[in-house]
């Protein structure tokens, strides 16, 4: 009966979809024109997304030519790994310690990790900066990742999927031999991949993309972070110059849609294969 | 061969007093059963032995020595779930070999890579494999290792669990209701085969269950359990037939055990209903007439009298339900089906209990010595 419904039927409900994709996708789409464009043509009259006279090349090659963009792409692979990897490593057996484990103080001590969700991160940042500055760590990778080590998001999300573990195979993993801490990686994690994967869509694209941190700590080229390296672009003396700005937020944009595409594959994968039950 | 000594275990959770000083032992290779109404504690003291649970008070000995400060890792145990807790994200295959990795296999030998490199581990690996392959074929579940516990059946993820459990050999081999997910037809075949498996292995074994027949039909010994305490321990025969406590009579034996409240006069003669049984006691006042159902039959001139509810025809036998005026539950009497009689919804009845057979039980519901004595004829007309 479904698959016999005429395309006509779902039209409303495709029509209504597109739009709302289409919403979502117009300023990547202006970028990707505009990164392809000369100045003359950015302030057009005309609404056009593709150029009159082809100006890629030169956008992006003073991308290429004045920043050290792929440096950049470094620095933020290093620093969005190194936070991600933390956040897992804290994350994961803080998690599964407040589903499954009893102890004093359990709750206690969720509450707290409920009232650091709370906690926005531009609060903590000027006695952070202060802390960074006075133990000499300003400009380094540990100064870009280390405040976001413990994610409370991270933990919040795990201890709610791990409750959902049978406690049954918790008791049996500990009866097969494992200690707590093989539990977390051979049978908690292994059925968590939903939502280590969420979790690290969330977290990569968060720090990728975020500006106010870097911009506070690093003041040095050499460790600049993707976002920062697109600002070069802004702000110049001779003004603004548009192109080769969106050609630099496409080349940072470029790898996040890219892994993305990656991980939503491995995501939905993960969301069927979770037969937990029985 | 490790036998199992529980002794004076005592369990709270919050305000239920879950194990009340139960003391188990279990002999080397002996296969005893714990059986008991949900919430008696049966499991608590399983996963006590197990390691999963710390007894608040009491010790635990497999083996002769004490287990008390052991993780359940160490203690050399093996259990099969009710829920057969597979893990859901390995094949068949790998879940056999998971307890026998785990133990073989060091922190580095376990690593993806790094592992096979080091000495001796492709070895000990091949080892595993060939184990695992010789439970699989023992369980008959050689087709099935590929296959993830999503893609089993519940009488083949059952297997598997076995499977989980036997391969290392282990000293101690609990089994908590394993077969209550399996339908009618699977769980009296499956019972066949963990007692045969039983015997193979050799391992004691503690088997938990709600359900009596399986209880009675696998173990060397049934343990009956109620509210925190083991009422009664003995053998299959014991337990039903020399019952120590009402609540064992009632509980093992289906249909349940008819029970009668009964008066016992200062001559010791016990009377059902102003009825004399035949039976008589060294105590006086108020206790228990049980007579199980095939101890009770139906009888035109003596007997208590009933009224026929419901006849159930069950091929070999047929069992009538009948009510004594007064009386809650029904008296059930079981007859064999080519003897017995026609009976009518309504039809009038007397029903005669086998003084011989029955059981009395105190006011406290504890068993008590009982005699028959010849009925004098002046009774019988009297009934």
């Amino acid at each position: 009966m479904y698959g016999r419904r005429s395309w006509f039927a779902d039209l409303p409900r495709l029509a209504i979809l597109g739009i709302c994709a289409a919403v979502v996708l117009l300023p990547y789409a202006w970028m990707l024109a505009v990164s392809v464009k000369p100045r003359s043509e950015v302030f057009s009259a005309a609404l056009s997304l593709l150029p009159e006279v082809w100006y890629a090349a030169e956008n992006y090659g003073r991308v290429f030519a004045e920043v050290p963009i792929g440096r950049y792409l470094v620095n933020g692979v290093v620093v969005c790994g190194l936070i991600l990897a933390f956040q897992l490593a804290f994350a994961l057996p803080a998690g599964y310690a407040l589903a499954k484990l009893r102890f004093r103080g359990r709750e206690t001590l969720f509450a707290f990790v409920m009232l650091g969700l709370l906690v926005p991160a531009h609060v903590p940042a000027i006695p952070l900066y202060i802390a960074f500055a006075n133990a000499g760590l300003l400009n380094t990778y540990t100064a870009l990742a280390a405040p976001f080590a413990i994610s409370v998001f991270a933990i919040f999300l795990f201890r709610q999927f791990f409750r959902a573990l049978p406690d049954d195979l918790i008791a049996a993993a500990r009866i097969d031999g494992m200690g707590e801490a093989s539990i977390v990686l051979r049978v908690a994690l292994p059925n968590a991949w939903p939502a280590a994967t969420a979790f690290a869509i969330f977290s990569v694209v968060a720090h990728w993309s975020d500006l106010f941190w870097p911009l506070i700590v690093v003041t040095k080229g050499d460790l600049y972070t993707p976002a920062l390296g697109v600002l070069y672009f802004r702000a110049e003396e001779a003004g603004d110059d548009y192109g080769a700005l969106m050609a630099a937020a496409t080349l940072v944009t470029v790898p996040l849609v890219a892994a993305f595409l990656l991980a939503q594959r491995r995501f939905i994968e993960g969301i069927t294969m979770t037969g937990l039950k029985g | 061969m490790a036998g199992i000594e529980a002794k004076d275990v005592s369990k709270r959770f919050g305000d239920v007093q879950a194990l009340k000083g139960v003391s188990l032992a279990v002999a080397p290779g002996e296969f005893v059963s714990l059986v008991g109404p949900s919430g008696c504690g049966k499991t608590t003291l399983m996963r006590s032995i197990a390691g999963l649970e710390t007894p608040d008070s009491g010790t635990i000995a497999i083996g002769g020595g004490d287990v008390g400060g052991l993780r359940a890792a160490d203690r050399d145990v093996a259990m099969v779930f009710q829920s057969y807790a597979l893990y859901p994200h390995l094949t068949a295959r790998q879940n056999m070999a998971v307890p026998l990795v785990m133990r073989r296999l060091d922190a580095w030998r376990r690593l993806p890579l790094i592992g096979d490199l080091l000495p001796g581990t492709r070895a000990a690996k091949a080892e595993i494999a060939a184990e695992v392959a010789r439970t699989a074929e023992l369980l008959g579940i050689e087709k099935l290792l590929e296959r993830k516990p999503g893609q089993l059946s519940g009488g083949q993820r059952q297997r598997v669990a076995l499977g989980r459990a036997i391969v290392r050999h282990p000293r101690v081999f609990l089994l908590d209701e394993p077969l209550s997910n399996l339908d009618a037809g699977l769980r009296v075949q499956t019972r066949k085969e963990i007692v045969e498996l039983h015997r193979r292995v050799g391992a004691s074994t503690v088997y938990v269950t709600h359900d009596q027949t399986e209880a009675m039909t696998m173990s060397d010994r049934v343990a009956v359990m109620m509210a925190g305490e083991i009422l009664q321990i003995g053998s299959p025969r014991d337990v039903y037939l020399d019952p120590r406590d009402l609540r064992v009579a009632a509980f093992v034996g289906s249909p349940k055990i008819n029970a009668f409240a009964a008066e016992a006069g200062a001559d010791g003669l016990v009377r059902v209903a102003g009825t004399p049984t035949g039976v008589a006691v060294a105590i006086q006042g108020a206790l228990t007439f049980a007579a199980r159902p095939e101890d009770i039959a139906p009888n035109a001139h003596d007997g208590i009298p009933a009224r026929v509810e419901h006849v159930e025809f069950l091929g070999e036998a047929v069992l009538l339900h009948a009510r004594v005026a007064g009386a809650t539950e029904a008296v059930v009497a079981r007859m064999d089906a080519r003897r017995a009689g026609t009976f009518e919804r309504g039809q009038s009845i007397r029903l005669r209990p086998d003084p011989a057979r029955a059981l009395l039980f105190d006011a406290a519901g504890k068993r008590i010595v009982a005699r028959a004595v010849p009925l004098g004829l002046k009774e019988i007309a009297l009934g």
